[in-house]
This record gives C-alpha cells, sequence and structure tokens, in this order.
C-alpha cells in the first residue's frame, strides 16, 4: 500500500502496540454511533484530523495529523502539513477537529486521497468557527472535510469572520 | 451614554453585515467551484471511459494526460491514457499482483498493454533494453471496486 512507509517507520514492537491501539480506535470511531457517549460526530467518516496553526488575511499554515478510519490502512495516524493562500479580513491562530467523507459513499477509501490540493472556506464567531473543504482525487471522486475550529481571530469587524482560500495538504515524511 | 450605546449597536450590526456579506461571497464562491469541478469531472469520465469486461485491449500507450494537480489530486491507481493514438480509456487499477507497485509508479507512454475479452486484468509490458518486463494489474470499475465477470 502507498502509504505503508508513513505507518510502520517506527521501531516494530512499539509501532505494532500503537497500531493496534489505534485500529480499535480507528473502528470504533467509523462504525458505533455513540462511540463517544450520546452521539458520535465521526460516525462512518473515512479518517479524521487535528491540527493547529495561523492565518493571515486569508493566507494558512497548520500542521497536524490524520487518524485513517477506513480502507487498508485504518488506524494509521499519519502527520501532515496545510498551507494555503486566500482571502479573509482576519489574523487568527487555533485548533481544529474535523471529519474526512467521500461525497460517493459507494467508493472505497484510499489514504492517498488525502493529499493534495483543496478549497476550503470558513466562518466564525467570536472564538469558535466551522470550516467546509472540497478536493478531487483523480477519476471522478469528491472529498468532503468539514471541521470545527476553536482559537482567537483579530479582526477590524468585531467578533464575525469569515474567509476561503486555496491550499495543498501534503504528508510530512519522517 | 446612550449615544455611545447606539454606537455600540450599530458597530455591532454593520459587523454582523460584514459577515453575512463575506459568507455570502465565500458560499458563492465555493458552489460556483464545486459545480465546476463536476463539469470537469464529468467531461474527463465522458472523455475517457473506464475499461470495460468485455472489451479486448492491444496497443501502445501514446499518451497519458498530465492532469493539472490544482484541479485534480493525482492519484497512483488511475491514469487517463490513450492507445494507439486513438482509443481513450481510463485505467482504474489495483496494486501489480506480484509487485505489488501502483500503476503510477510503472505506467509510462510507450509501454504496451494487453486485455483479453472478459478478463479482469490488464499486463502492461515495458520494454527494458533486450528485456521485456510484465506487470499485471487487477481492473477497477468507475466506482474503484474490482472488475466482475
Amino acid at each position: 500500500m502507498a502509504f505503508n512507509h508513513l505507518v510502520h517507520d517506527e521501531p516494530e514492537g512499539k509501532s505494532f502496540k500503537i497500531a493496534a491501539s489505534y485500529k480499535k480506535l480507528a473502528l470504533a470511531l467509523r462504525y458505533s454511533p455513540f462511540a463517544l457517549g450520546s452521539s458520535n460526530p465521526f460516525f462512518m467518516a473515512e479518517a479524521i484530523y487535528f491540527d493547529m496553526g495561523a492565518g493571515f488575511v486569508g493566507a494558512e499554515y497548520d500542521g497536524g495529523y490524520f487518524l485513517v478510519l477506513a480502507g487498508e490502512d485504518a488506524g494509521a495516524l499519519i502527520p501532515y502539513s496545510e498551507h494555503g493562500g486566500g482571502g479573509a479580513p482576519e489574523a487568527s491562530i487555533g485548533v481544529e477537529l474535523g471529519r474526512v467523507d467521500l461525497a460517493d459513499k459507494s467508493i472505497p477509501f484510499k489514504t492517498e486521497m488525502l493529499f493534495g490540493e483543496r478549497n476550503k472556506f470558513w466562518g466564525g464567531a467570536v472564538f469558535v468557527g466551522g470550516a467546509v473543504s472540497y478536493s478531487k482525487p483523480s477519476g471522478g471522486v469528491q472529498l468532503i472535510s468539514t471541521s470545527i475550529n476553536i482559537g482567537i481571530s483579530i479582526n477590524p469587524f468585531g467578533g464575525f469572520s469569515a474567509g476561503g482560500n486555496r491550499g495543498l495538504i501534503d504528508p510530512k515524511r519522517k | 451614554m446612550i449615544q455611545k450605546e447606539n454606537s455600540m449597536i450599530k458597530k455591532r450590526y454593520s459587523s454582523f453585515i460584514f459577515f453575512l456579506i463575506s459568507i455570502s461571497i465565500a458560499l458563492i464562491w465555493f458552489y460556483l467551484d464545486i459545480k465546476k469541478s463536476q463539469d470537469l469531472i464529468l467531461k474527463f469520465a465522458l472523455e475517457y471511459p473506464v475499461i470495460k469486461i468485455e472489451e479486448h485491449i492491444n496497443g501502445q500507450v501514446t499518451s497519458i494526460y498530465q492532469h493539472d494537480p490544482k484541479e485534480f489530486r493525482i492519484m497512483s491507481y488511475n491514469r487517463d491514457i490513450t492507445i494507439n493514438d486513438t482509443l481513450k480509456r481510463r485505467l482504474n487499477v489495483d496494486n501489480e499482483l506480484y509487485t505489488g507497485s501502483s500503476l503510477g509508479e510503472i505506467l509510462s507512454v510507450g509501454d504496451s498493454l494487453h486485455k483479453q475479452a472478459d478478463s479482469t486484468s490488464i499486463a502492461v509490458f515495458k520494454i527494458r533494453g533486450a528485456d521485456t518486463l510484465k506487470y499485471r494489474f487487477p481492473l477497477l470499475n468507475e466506482k474503484l471496486h474490482p472488475l466482475k465477470k
């Protein structure tokens, strides 16, 4: 599989234990509607992600991790970086937690679909916001990421802000 | 005091209006972008149909369409190709049966392809000097599921 080297680069014993527990977590998050108590916001997601970073008038740089929930690499924790340029009337820092979905759920998910160009827009009020990203792996597949963002935003228009950018998500290789 | 409060309310109100305008612009841009993308996906799907199980293919790869990475994320499991300068097809495949290599690692212009009618796999022949290397890839349909008889 194309991303095996990202998953198994750790010393063998350690990597096996981590991979096994992450795999259990991944399967629970994907297949249990109530995995996180009363509801599970990651139910049937292909992957989830967590990152932190900063933005300035639409330019953005983040670093974080994908936890793959579906496909051959379910349970893989893959570090990534994301950068983009666009427009927004704000400077911000924050953390983002989101899920990745295929627009057509009948298509089997492949980890390499997570990486490449994407378009994103977001809106927020005071300390909380939401974002949607859209990308197209070749071959007619469409991928949608939705997230919540928590952070600090400074802008000249009070607590409200919105923006969009084009960017790239890259796996971080060890 | 009341004047100050009024100006505060006005400021809040204008901020909120600005927010609504920005989010509307962002939403319209996003919608148009998705629509443009879907048109592009459809255009390429029609131009490069996926290989069907009943097809017999025997020929040379004369070009591989280079998608703009800003339009599509380039995946290792598929390529839009032209065979013998005439036949345009999308190759959706699983990893190579014996080496586990991906199509992206193997396929290049000049390679020969062979698929018999009713076969669920395609063979890629690469000529390296006096040697001919053979790779066999299981074919996938347009939804990336294995071709079935």
